[in-house]
């Protein structure tokens, strides 16, 4: 059920983000909450349910972007969710330096293998190297503003009780 | 035993989103699977764009609004309400306008089978430049290589379908192919997307033999490749000093005509020989 919220709020913080920044006069995909999202699966949820609904969300968001080959966003997620599970052993990362830290090297990863996969599996993609550029400006204000976007999912695992003790100082 | 479960679940968890990969990215058209999630993703996204519209209207419209009366409650009023309506006239002056040019080139095709399509949801990453449309008319299906158009000229093409809603290839994606002819100057030629991120702009690949084109020439459909019907409108040439050998060829920079991102409604033209109301 944890994860059955957690994926409505996903969802739901995907949906108003996107006008949000176009309101606010910004690019819609400035703010990659679906990364912050694993990252706080990595580190907050049980290791087999954090995975599988990290797999889940994946394919959501496949199905939500038009153009994306359908598994990316699975297969992307589903390894950054494993390194960052790996990390949380070793770092804090219910702390916001060290989740800064980890959202940037996670946001870079995701952009190359999204490239590194649209190679392989996209008959039609040339790749360009000038255009992970393009990617750059969403991972740092992802990386920058991941304690706050953190904090939906973390206030609504206080709520239904999902979230350790130990995890409730993030708030 | 959990060790063992744990590898299983991440093994399946890592080879199946690359089998789903491999399989959509080998496929041509779209796959029933494809179609069935394509479609209920597309109605999800018609009612969000539905819902955020509206959340919208209700801040810039009403709850801004309401601010601004209260600061100005005594003196600007009755001024206020006079813009107000001044401006939802432009809007709808603007609207109307943008509606009459998609009626005029209905009527200036009469040979193509133009039907009217939303656009519902736009992706531009660096990697693909893709489109979701939702056509309006009842009872037509969408079907994968109809063209897509606005007064303006070519979108692109659509590449899975489901059903009223398809995904929309534009031309400034690396992955698209038009064959075109520069009007009035007897040159055929491919037109290929350039997929830069920074700019909505595509290659003309000519032959070498062929004379230098002038900056501005027109660039037309050919209709050669059997999906585009001829002698729509697809850009112009740029500065012909910019042009680059490739191989046996030359390319020339082509600014596209449409700009898809300025409209929320397009048309939708079935390729040679169908029409479309015969898809699946």
């Amino acid at each position: 059920m944890r994860s059955v919220w957690f994926l409505l709020l996903l969802a739901l913080v995907q949906l108003l983000v996107g006008p949000l920044l176009l309101w606010m006069g910004l690019r819609p995909t400035l703010l990659d909450v679906p990364l912050v999202a694993t990252c706080y699966l990595g580190y907050a949820f049980p290791t087999r349910r954090g995975f599988l609904t990290t797999l889940v969300a994946g394919l959501i968001l496949d199905l939500w972007t038009p153009g994306t080959l359908l598994g990316m966003h699975m297969e992307v997620l589903g390894l950054l969710f494993l390194l960052i599970r790996g990390l949380s052993g070793r770092l804090p990362l219910d702390r916001p330096l060290p989740l800064i830290l980890v959202t940037l090297v996670a946001g870079v990863l995701k952009t190359l293998l999204f490239y590194l996969l649209s190679l392989l599996f996209d008959s039609g993609f040339e790749g360009r190297a000038a255009s992970l550029v393009w990617a750059i400006p969403t991972v740092l204000t992802t990386a920058l503003l991941a304690p706050l976007l953190v904090l939906p999912f973390a206030g609504l695992d206080a709520l239904t009780g999902g979230l350790r003790k130990a995890d409730r100082r993030i708030l | 035993m959990d060790r063992r479960r744990w590898a299983v679940t991440v093994i399946a968890g890592l080879v199946i989103p690359v089998i789903l990969m491999f399989l959509a990215g080998r496929g041509s058209g779209s796959s029933l699977p494809e179609q069935l999630l394509v479609g209920l993703a597309g109605r999800i996204q018609g009612v969000a764009r539905w819902v955020t519209g509206g959340t919208s209207d209700l801040l810039n419209g009403y709850a801004l609004l309401v601010g601004v009366r209260e600061e100005n409650e005594r003196l600007l009023a009755e001024r206020d309400r006079l813009l107000q309506e001044a401006l939802l006239a432009k809007q709808l002056a603007v609207e109307v306008q943008r509606l009459r040019k998609v009626l005029d080139l209905r009527e200036k095709r009469p040979d193509l089978r133009l039907e009217a399509a939303q656009v519902v949801a736009m992706d531009v990453t660096p990697f693909h430049r893709v489109g979701r449309i939702q056509v309006q008319t009842a009872g037509v299906a969408l079907q994968p290589d109809m063209a897509v158009l606005t007064p303006e000229g070519l979108v692109g093409r659509i590449t899975r379908a489901a059903g009223s809603l398809g995904d929309v290839m534009m031309l400034g994606d690396q992955r698209s192919r038009v064959a075109c002819e520069v009007l009035g100057q007897g040159v055929l030629g491919v037109l290929i997307g350039s997929g830069l991120p920074d700019r909505y702009s595509a290659w003309l690949q000519v032959a070498q033999t062929e004379d230098p084109l002038p900056r501005g020439a027109v660039v037309v459909t050919s209709g050669h490749d059997r999906v585009f019907p001829r002698g729509i409108e697809v850009g112009y040439v740029l500065d012909q000093d910019a042009r680059r050998r490739a191989g046996p060829f030359v390319e020339y920079e082509v600014r596209l005509a449409a700009n898809p991102a300025a409209w929320d409604t397009v048309l939708v033209a079935a390729p040679a020989g169908s029409g479309p109301g015969t898809g699946p």
